[in-house]
């Protein structure tokens, strides 16, 4: 600030610098004014607002502390002087209106006292006329909330009267259109209850957001879990899968184990027996005098039945071990009848016997190779116990299909025994005119593919007159599958004088059979060459010409029949072979088919062997 | 004995509330006496304030081994309180323990860049997480503390946020120092030490507490205009259309060549706003003859010089004040301005102004301002009081 008494001129320059000071001090602070008014940001704007608001705060908690007094002291007014209820009424209104909240007041009666202006603002037009009872606020403010879950208006109000009755914590609520209030209430001194609605949608709606947040959060996790689970649960199964797969596998093995028992068997029992009956059957066929003819005749005899026998016995052990596989199929049920009806014919004719067919138009569904077997056992069982009359092989519409079987005029059977009959080697006694001797395994056989394919068998039997036996088919609608006709033939069509000087190649690795079919096919008037193998075979001096036919064993050590005959053809060209094995199964059966060759079944049968070569020789191959 | 049962045992034997101080420099050797002194089982905060001469990097690497697992939140400091009183060169430190505290901590990020809405998200954050961790807190359970990076030159912004996003809830803090030096400050926050930075931390109790302000100064009758300023740098160049440093000098009396802090922190420059003053603290003059303030300042604002009453006596009516409202305090977390401490110095009064505060079970620091509800000031000892154990809120 300037001082007084300086010289003239100089008092005028600081006047006049002075004066400049003050225009621009004047200057700042009309600056600081205007950009005050604008409330622009900046750090001490910040802190001018700051420390005024502080001020409010201040003056507003004053403000209230004045308005709850005031309230005080009109509450008092009211209780004590009812003519100045109108003045008190209005300062109250004057003072809670102060409060920037929703606020009603009730009397100990529970009746509005008053509400503020906020109150009515949030609820909109509840009624809240002094006067009104509280419940009556509740039941129309019901109408405007969201009822917290599994809730009903009834549940609300009740809840909302008792909380107004004796308040405690603040509790929240949601109104229709996403508004939160919270409400607190406390207890006031004369039993009246003040109740505060404060809007917290703001803080509501930050945590809803958070909880969906921590809910997304909690599924993802959940998510993971399952995930997880599923992973683990996947191995499992894939686990069971493999032990599964290993138990199967090993399952097959035992299955595979049985076949080749049941192959072994087949071979080293049935072939021996094969061989005695070659060298017998040879035997049988040369000169000799009549008591040695029938001691050969019996030996014959005696090699057939234990044939049947084993034959029979591994059918059944084959049956109970599962180990024959059935290829059901549709097929015309002629297709098999005729030629098992055929391969009895000359055995009924030798036994006087009539054998009649009956073969209608039908098609049926089952395995037809196993259907040949149960015609087979019942017809010979029907030609063993028939003495007189004939046997009729037929069938006959039935209620669930087609029932197929054996009729007889045999010696019959009583209904208490009809039970024994299917029991291994039980065989009934045979009447006095019977003639021969089955194994008593055939009926336990018929019962056992029967049941394994799944058709009934039928029994019907009167002592003396006669029996049936049959079993019941399934009809097919499909369309028959042409039936490969059996290889063999019926011997008597052919005389002995076509195999007269023809040639035949045997392959066999076993020398007795060789030696022995030899013995048979020479017996035929065939001259035979022998050889353990294709090689051997081409080796020989008289390998230069073709056979007539090549007979060649299926299974030759290392290699099969199949080579051995291949090696064979490349020489000698388009020679018909028959393949001859003792493995029943389908694939080699097909392998040999698919050749275009001739399957023979070990044990060779020596009139089976006769006529099928006596087939081959005259007749072109009928089947590719 | 099991782990439990020992957490439980040492829970019984240990306070909710510990407070400590260590003047080891080695890092490691710190730690451990800071961990012997506020470890709990339940501990739910720790706060530090730490002597800016410190290995930062070595002594967050031993805190880290000391405390795992535990929130240790702290700023660099212009002295330090603690028991004993004022300190420097050390590090003091307070623990908070459930079940009667629940605390939680955000972190504002490069402050200068951040806006409002930014610093509000990290405060609304907070505020939700101080919910999830104390269910039962209801309003009057909660206080909030600011640290804030001493020379980011922006703590009105940060304060205004806060206390825009805590709806109502006390606010008390302080801007971390270095020293006297006026040049890097950090604040420590999940193992790290920081700048640019600000820290608010919630913190809920059961007990009663009072948050505090007081001055020791009343205004005198000489108006004068801040005639030119770079608000963005606190900076005054002009006061009454001369050279601010000059103009300052000669209303207060001083010699122009011995503008010391010591000087301004006897002759402080208020401003009034409604009927309330506060300080505009100068940190120090400019070669040009410019002022540098610790707080908003801007051309326009009216100052007006003050003059200091008794500190001490001043302290002492706060303390009373504080021991009426919530009987004698288990813990007082003051945030003292650095200014008030050179007066201290200045007038020999530090011991004093010290065994009050001990006494009162004080721990915090001297700042480069303190701030107080929506504002940050200067010049004035601020704080929360927190009463003893037993007397729920």
């Amino acid at each position: 600030m300037p001082d007084i008494g300086q010289p003239p001129a100089l008092d005028a320059m600081a006047l006049a610098r002075e004066n400049a000071k003050l225009r621009k001090i004047n200057a700042s602070l009309i600056a600081a004014i205007e950009r005050g008014a604008q409330a622009s940001g900046g750090g001490f704007a910040l802190f001018q607002t700051a420390a005024a608001l502080g001020n409010q705060v201040q003056e507003r908690t004053a403000a209230l502390t004045t308005a709850l007094r005031e309230l005080e002291r009109v509450n008092e007014a009211l209780k004590g002087a009812r003519d100045e209820e109108g003045q008190a009424r209005a300062r109250l209104a004057a003072a809670i209106e102060t409060i920037n909240q929703g606020i009603m007041l009730c009397d100990a009666e529970d009746r509005v006292v008053i509400a503020n202006r906020r109150y009515r603002e949030v609820w909109g037009d509840l009624p809240a006329e002094p006067g009104t009872p509280f419940e009556e606020v509740v039941a129309a403010g019901a109408c405007n909330i969201v009822l917290p879950e599994g809730q009903s208006a009834q549940d609300w109000r009740a809840f909302r009267l008792a909380r107004h009755r004796s308040p405690g914590e603040p509790f929240v609520v949601e109104f229709r259109g996403g508004v939160w209030l919270q409400i607190s209430e406390r207890r006031m001194e004369d039993g009246g209850t003040v109740s505060l609605y404060t809007d917290i949608t703001g803080i509501k709606r930050e945590e809803e957001a958070r909880r969906e947040r921590e809910v997304v959060e909690a599924l993802r996790t959940a998510n993971e879990s399952l995930e997880r689970r599923v992973a683990e649960r996947t191995a499992e199964l894939l686990q069971a899968n493999i032990e599964m797969m290993a138990a199967r596998a090993e399952a097959e093995q035992v299955n595979l184990a049985k076949t080749k028992f049941f192959a072994a068997a087949n071979h080293d029992l049935l072939q021996p027996l094969a061989a005695a009956r070659v060298f017998a059957s040879a035997l049988s066929e040369r000169r000799m005098s009549p008591p040695n003819r029938e001691l050969v005749r019996h030996a014959l005899s005696a090699l057939d039945s234990v044939d049947d026998l084993l034959t029979s016995l591994l059918d059944v052990a084959k049956l109970d071990a599962g180990v024959i596989p059935a290829a059901p199929a549709s097929f015309a049920l002629a297709d098999v009848l005729r030629p098992v009806a055929d391969e009895y014919g000359m055995i009924a004719a030798r036994r006087r016997l009539r054998l009649r067919l009956f073969a209608g138009d039908v098609v049926v569904r089952t395995d037809p190779k196993l259907l040949g077997r149960i015609l087979r056992n019942l017809i010979s069982n029907a030609l063993r116990y028939t003495v007189r009359g004939g046997v009729l092989i037929g069938h006959k519409p039935h209620r669930d299909g087609v029932l197929v079987g054996v009729w007889d005029t045999g010696i019959g059977i009583a209904a208490a025994q009809q039970d024994e009959i299917f029991e291994e080697f039980r065989r009934l006694p045979p009447g006095s005119d019977c003639t021969g001797r089955g194994a008593g395994l055939g009926l336990s056989i018929v019962q056992r593919i029967s049941r394994m394919l799944g058709h009934r068998l039928v029994v019907r039997s009167v002592p003396g007159r006669g029996s049936f036996f049959g079993i019941v088919l399934p009809v097919s609608d499909e369309p028959a599958a042409c039936l490969r006709r059996p290889a063999s033939v019926p011997g008597q069509l052919h005389g002995p004088a076509t195999l007269r000087g023809r040639t035949v190649q045997l392959i066999d690795d076993e020398p007795h059979i060789l030696q022995g079919m030899g013995v048979l096919l020479g017996g035929w008037g065939m001259k035979v060459a022998g050889a353990r193998s294709a090689a051997e075979a081409l080796q020989s001096p008289d390998a230069g010409d073709a056979p007539d036919v090549i007979i060649a064993d299926y299974h030759l050590g290392a290699s099969t029949g199949l080579e051995a005959i291949a090696t064979l053809r490349r020489r000698w060209g388009d020679v018909p072979c028959v393949v001859a094995t003792a493995d029943y199964s389908a694939e080699v059966a097909a392998l040999v088919a698919a050749a275009g060759h001739h399957l023979m079944h070990k044990p060779v049968r020596p009139a089976r062997l006769r006529s099928l070569i006596t087939h081959v020789l005259t007749s072109v191959p009928f089947e590719a | 004995m099991s782990n439990r049962t020992a957490a439980m045992t040492e829970a019984a034997t240990r306070a909710s509330v510990q407070r400590a101080i260590t003047h080891a420099r080695d890092a490691a050797a710190a730690a451990a006496a800071l961990h012997a002194a506020l470890w709990h089982p339940q501990c739910c905060l720790i706060l530090l304030f730490i002597s800016p001469d410190r290995d930062l990097d070595a002594l967050a690497a031993a805190l880290a081994l000391a405390f795992p697992g535990v929130r240790i939140a702290g700023c660099t400091t212009a002295g330090e309180i603690g028991p004993g009183g004022y300190a420097s060169g050390a590090i003091t430190g307070i623990s908070l323990a459930a079940p009667e505290f629940a605390a939680a901590v955000g972190l504002i990020e490069n402050l200068r860049a951040a806006d409002a809405g930014a610093m509000q998200e990290v405060v609304r954050r907070t505020r939700l997480a101080i919910h999830d961790a104390a269910p039962w807190a209801r309003h009057e359970n909660l206080f909030a503390m600011t640290l804030i990076d001493g020379m980011c030159g922006c703590e009105e912004l940060v304060i205004s946020a806060a206390y825009g996003a805590l709806a109502g809830i006390p606010i008390r803090g302080g801007s971390a120092g270095d020293g006297m030096r006026f040049d890097r400050t950090f604040l420590l926050h999940e193992g790290q030490f920081r700048r640019d930075c600000a820290l608010i931390i919630v913190v809920a109790t059961s007990r009663r507490f009072h948050a505090f302000k007081t001055e020791h100064f009343v205004p005198g009758h000489e108006k004068t205009v801040v005639t030119g300023a770079d608000p963005r740098l606190r900076l005054v160049t002009e006061i009454n259309a001369e050279p601010a440093a000059l103009e300052y000098a000669r209303i207060t009396g001083l010699d122009p060549a011995a503008l010391t802090p010591a000087a301004f922190a006897t002759h402080p420059m208020v401003v009034r706003v409604g009927d309330q003053s506060f300080v505009r603290a100068i940190r120090r003059v400019n070669a040009d003859g410019s002022l540098a303030f610790l707080c908003a300042i801007d051309e326009g604002a009216v100052l007006t010089v003050a003059h200091n009453v008794d500190l001490v006596r001043n302290l002492e009516q706060v303390f009373a004040s504080v021991t009426a409202e919530i009987g004698q305090p288990d813990l007082v977390i003051a945030f003292d301005c650095i200014l008030r401490g050179l007066e201290m110095d200045q007038a020999g009064s530090r011991g004093r102004a010290g065994a009050l505060a001990d006494r009162h079970n004080a721990v915090g620091f001297l700042t480069y301002g303190e701030q107080y509800d929506a504002m940050h000031v200067n010049h004035t000892f601020t704080g929360i009081a927190i009463a003893a154990g037993g007397t729920d809120a």
